[in-house]
């Protein structure tokens, strides 16, 4: 079985840059790792690997200093990684990096489970999975918290919406996105984390997919703009109360109704 | 008083830290500035009021709980101060109740909240950040513990035969003086002489005992001809004088640093691997760290992990494991290939031993380094857990436990009497800790009242072994309340009576941090 597995280098702080032209991040060499989300659907691609004859292989989209989150993929148990990296997949929203990741999986071999993580840490829209198999026409699985079964014919998950969990079966290929609840990421062994660094990395670029063409990629091929990205600062603060239990209760339930009465006025106003 | 808090439900909390050692105060105070702090103190020595100096309670001895009288938290004191640059080293200055992980995450982005600095930390920062290197303090493994709290037990951290203990990343202190004294000590200032200590206020601190009469097993609680008067507060547990500010010694970051963890399912292999690593010397590579943990503390661990979220990512370790020995290996040269050729050298020797590859788990880097660490440091965590469960059940369950040190080439043997001694008691136990100079956390968890009388017997039979191979009775960690009654015992009356004189010297009223060390009275 073939499976791959999409992930991708983020920044390590939460503390990022935005081009204040752009509004995209400022995406710095130093300061970056994969994608933590993402070492769960590497867990979850290894784990079927582990079990049954499976080939695993990572691919990114990124800067060329991406190739770092490859690393890692290879010394967690990839058997291979592909770089999708060219100066024209710049700036790209989440349109156009599913277009350019579904148009490179078109040039590889077939795949029968593309496993992504939730979302990202940094753009954290957790819409580039869906929208890749929107690309692929392919169905996809969202949620997906627990791989019951994957067998020639069909994989069978469990889906945990809310707090209720539906089995799902899908025919191949399909696209997984899981939940962290998947299991834990595993830790490299010394001989693979040994030899990952040697481990050769394939790369592709504009020119190795199907559509050439500059103008459907990176940011020209981008329909969103991004204004700002920032964290919003805490407004409130926690407070002591050191009175009686009577006087507690009464100001709980004074705070709660409170809360909820301008809770209400700010979903009327929006 | 300003800052000052009657100890009621709000507070009890400050009454206990992490060795689950209770105890009783009347107020608490939490000064934000050292302005505060000094004044606060200064009111309480001049009522004569015995006051406890605590931390964030992460301690595992009970040295941050009070006995009675007041307690100064210091978790507000938490700025960092400004920054300077000499003959090309940084050295930062800091409150004392700046936590570890603080510190880090600033010198990990190099940002720091610089708008109270001086124009001279300005400039110093400049320089730091145009520095190619990045920087770091060698500490203890509880990112939590202030810096205040680290220093005043003497905390070491498992790269501390390659670093030194944390008091000796400490350039500079400020220490208020029972007495009314306030001092800035510069490392290399104050120094112990054959007679003793010429100190900031031109007094003398007589050197009681002649070399000959010195034990090398007893801490350094008081002073000996070369020691730097700075030493003599680190790891006093807080009862010769408050320490108000420090100035630590940057560090920078080795250019190659690797942590990998092995799990055996034999004690013996488990030892056959550690006299491989320790006999083994490389040319630009070192072995920083080499830690322990047994199948107790690793089932601790997984029983922890069920409910701490901060173990998360560490995944699960199968039930047949016996025990796991971490190690660290750095590299100042920028070239990753010598200590890759090191690590290619072990998993030969772990291959021949049958360690199956996912039985070992590498890290490179600070941040993935981190999660193994994380591992390492959930031990005594979970120790205290399960003490915590047990006593729910049985009032006699407790923690009785000990930090011994020797020469490192005395890991078999010991090894072989903790474990012989062990099963014979039929005492449920746990040993975890640093290979390197056999600093082995010893934890005995009693059931009974004879449990616990043979649990501090066995501590105390192998305190006279430790000191007969030259090792320390108390590594780290400190005495506090919970080890003191093994302190007692082990040292002799001469140096009881000269730790008594050092104690009266400094604090004649007995009014810091009653409790530690010595019985109720001191």
């Amino acid at each position: 079985m073939e499976l791959l597995v999409l992930i991708k280098q983020v920044p390590a702080s939460q503390n990022v840059e935005t081009d204040p032209k752009t509004g995209n991040l400022i995406r710095g060499s130093s300061n970056v790792r994969m994608n933590p989300h993402d070492l769960y659907a590497l867990e979850a691609a290894l784990k079927l690997k582990d079990l049954s004859d499976c080939r695993v292989t990572a691919l990114t989209m990124g800067p060329p200093t991406a190739d770092s989150v490859l690393i890692e993929a290879y010394a967690m148990g990839v058997d291979h990684c592909i770089l999708l990296s060219d100066s024209a997949f710049a700036g790209a929203d989440v349109y156009a990096t599913s277009y350019t990741i579904a148009q490179a999986i078109a040039k590889l071999h077939p795949f029968h489970i593309i496993f992504c993580g939730r979302q990202s840490t940094d753009g954290d829209t957790a819409q580039t999975g869906p929208a890749v198999a929107a690309q692929l026409k392919v169905p996809i699985m969202n949620w997906v918290s627990e791989i019951i079964d994957a067998n020639d014919e069909q994989v069978t998950v469990n889906q945990l919406i809310e707090n209720k969990i539906y089995t799902l079966h899908s025919a191949y290929p399909c696209v997984i996105c899981v939940e962290n609840s998947i299991g834990i990421p595993r830790v490299p062994s010394l001989s693979l984390k040994l030899s990952a660094k040697r481990k050769k990395i394939q790369r592709m670029s504009l020119a190795d997919l199907g559509n050439a063409d500059p103008i459907c990629y990176g940011s020209s091929g981008s329909p969103t703009a991004v204004r700002d990205i920032f964290t919003p600062k805490p407004q409130k603060r926690g407070v002591i109360y050191s009175e009686s239990a009577d006087f507690l209760s009464k100001k709980l339930q004074e705070d709660i109704s409170s809360f909820l009465k301008n809770n209400r006025e700010e979903q009327y106003v929006d | 008083m300003n800052d000052t808090n009657i100890i009621n439900d709000t507070y009890s909390s400050y009454l206990s830290d992490e060795s689950g050692y209770y105890g009783h105060a009347d107020n608490i105070s939490f000064p934000k500035d050292q302005t505060s702090l000094l004044q606060i103190a200064q009111n309480l020595f001049d009522e004569q009021i015995p006051v406890t100096m605590q931390g964030a309670r992460t301690g595992i001895v009970g040295a941050g709980v009070p006995t009675k009288g007041a307690i100064i938290n210091i978790s507000k004191l938490n700025s960092i101060l400004g920054l300077h640059c000499e003959n090309g080293t940084f050295y930062l200055r800091v409150s004392p109740g700046v936590l570890f992980s603080d510190l880090e995450q600033c010198l990990q982005a190099c940002k720091f909240d610089t708008k109270e600095w001086d124009d001279d930390s300005q400039a110093a920062y400049q320089q730091l950040l145009e520095d190619k290197n990045k920087f770091f303090i060698p500490g203890p493994t509880e990112k939590t513990a202030t810096v205040g709290g680290a220093f005043a037990m003497g905390a070491a951290g498992i790269n501390a035969v390659h670093y030194g203990a944390f008091q000796k990343q400490v350039e500079r202190i400020s220490v208020k003086i029972p007495s009314g004294d306030f001092w800035n000590i510069q490392r290399g200032e104050f120094l112990f002489s054959e007679e003793g200590c010429k100190l900031p206020n031109g007094k003398f601190l007589p050197f009681l005992l002649s070399e000959n009469e010195i034990s090398p097993t007893t801490p350094f609680l008081y002073g000996r001809p070369g020691m730097d008067l700075i030493d003599l507060f680190a790891g006093s547990e807080g009862m010769y004088g408050i320490i108000t500010e420090l100035t630590l010694r940057l560090t920078p970051s080795p250019e190659n640093m690797w942590g990998v963890a092995c799990f055996f399912d034999s004690l013996s292999c488990a030892l056959d691997f550690i006299e491989f690593l320790i006999s083994h010397q490389y040319e630009d590579v070192v072995l920083s760290a080499i830690e322990f943990a047994d199948s107790k503390a690793l089932e601790y661990v997984c029983e922890l992990k069920k409910t701490s979220s901060k173990l998360s990512d560490i995944p699960d370790i199968s039930d047949e494991i016996q025990c796991m020995i971490y190690f660290e290996l750095l590299s100042e040269t920028e070239n990753s290939e010598a200590t890759e050729n090191v690590l290619f050298e072990i998993l030969s020797v772990l291959e021949d031993m049958g360690v199956p590859e996912q039985r070992t788990w590498a890290a490179c880097g600070n941040d993935e380094i981190e999660r193994l660490r994380k591992l390492r440091h959930a031990i005594p965590e979970s120790i205290n857990q399960r003490i915590s469960f047990n006593h729910l059940n049985n009032p006699y369950a407790t923690k009785i436990s000990m930090d011994f040190s020797a020469p490192t080439q005395h890991f078999r043997e010991l090894f072989k009497v903790y474990y012989d001694d062990i099963s014979e008691s039929d005492i449920p136990a746990v040993i975890f800790g640093h290979i390197l100079d056999c600093r082995l956390h010893i934890n005995f968890l009693p059931e009974t009242e004879i449990q616990t009388f043979g649990s501090k017997n066995l501590l105390l039979k192998w305190a006279d072994k430790i000191k007969a191979y030259g090792g320390l009775v108390c590594s780290e960690n400190g005495l506090g309340k919970t080890k003191r009654y093994i302190f007692s015992n082990a040292i002799t009356s001469l140096e009881r009576q000269l730790i008594l004189q050092t104690k009266e010297f400094f604090d004649p009223m007995l009014l810091l941090n009653p409790g530690n060390c010595f019985m109720e009275k001191y």
